[in-house]
């Protein structure tokens, strides 16, 4: 994936935020989560989720905290908040917006 | 392999700021390896396969570490760099003047006593005043810490391409007056040899032109 990848990379935050309003989560997991989902085709980096992260946390948008595990690994996690809910919903109906708009202009049609 | 993940990570980190943050962004960034490392090896990869796929899904961090330097404007332009630049333009405005008003003593003098002594003294005086003007402005430079130097032409350490040029120029300028004193001495022409300054100061900008021109850039 080349140029769709950037387009969809612009999205990070509100991939991050969808993934949220299911149930909390780290880092590794959200990533994982993406690219299972996307069958593959989008490996968000590390570096692009934490930079996500620290402007949802900025924005309010998101809450962390140190998770403490059974195995001694200390997890940061990251739970949405109400800003966050709106948020998302705001993101997403930008979104079908955008489809919309799109498929008008890229639909090849017989008139001009 | 577990350990080279932490000494990469490490590394990655090495030349960041020490802060709480940094610190737990490192933790986190760490962990997170860690994890993908785990899974890779669950699935059957060979640790070197888990490592150089962990560490590759890692990314450009520099922007964390820099806490999110992107959005801070460029590094504002040194603050004396403009006062010098415009002290600069002057310089070479009142050189250019001086440089065309050099020949009005010959001509105002021209038929009274001092046509062939004070008139021409007087012009190389305003000529010296102007190319030592010119001289100045050219070597104004400001002081800028090594990672603010853009400008190819405010290089401190001037590259051997440049040198050559200036070393042309210079030449141009001595042969030009070599020349004016020769020709007006012999002919008494002076009304018709100041014509040799404006030529060479259009053979330097011609200079100038062709080795701007036939530069290589270097990337």
């Amino acid at each position: 994936m080349s140029i769709a990848g950037d387009l969809i990379r612009g999205h990070t935050e509100a991939i991050i935020l969808a993934r949220l309003m299911q149930q909390d989560s780290y880092g590794y997991e959200i990533g994982k989560a993406v690219s299972q989902k996307s069958g593959g085709k989008l490996e968000l980096k590390e570096a692009t989720l934490y930079t996500a992260f620290r402007r949802l946390e900025q924005g309010g948008f998101v809450t962390s905290y140190w998770g403490s595990e059974a195995s001694g690994a200390r997890r940061r996690y990251y739970a949405i908040t109400d800003a966050g809910r709106a948020e998302y919903h705001r993101l997403l109906e930008e979104w079908q917006d955008t489809k919309t708009i799109m498929d008008k202009l890229l639909r090849a049609e017989a008139i001009l | 392999m577990r350990d080279n993940l932490k000494a990469y990570i490490d590394l990655l980190f090495a030349g960041a700021p020490q802060s709480a943050q940094t610190a737990e962004t490192k933790a986190e960034i760490l962990q997170n390896t860690l994890d993908k490392y785990d899974d890779l090896i669950d699935q059957g990869e060979t640790p070197q396969a888990a490592y150089s796929m962990a560490v590759a899904g890692i990314g450009d961090v520099s922007e964390l570490l820099t806490g999110g330097g992107k959005q801070e404007a460029p590094a504002p332009q040194h603050p004396d760099a403009r006062k010098i630049q415009a002290r600069k333009g002057v310089l070479r405005a009142v050189a250019v003047a001086l440089y065309i008003t050099c020949i009005l003593p010959p001509i105002l003098m021209t038929g009274s006593r001092y046509e062939e002594t004070l008139g021409p003294a007087l012009m190389f005086v305003i000529i010296a005043i102007a190319t030592a003007l010119m001289v100045l402005a050219a070597n104004m430079k400001v002081r800028t810490a090594p990672a603010e130097e853009r400008e190819p032409h405010e290089q401190e350490a001037p590259s051997p391409r440049q040198e050559l040029r200036r070393a042309v120029q210079s030449l141009i300028w001595v042969l030009g007056l070599a020349a004016y004193f020769l020709v007006s001495l012999t002919t008494m022409a002076w009304h018709i040899t100041w014509l040799i300054f404006p030529i060479c100061a259009v053979l330097n900008g011609l200079i100038r032109a062709i080795w701007d021109l036939t530069e290589v850039k270097r990337v």
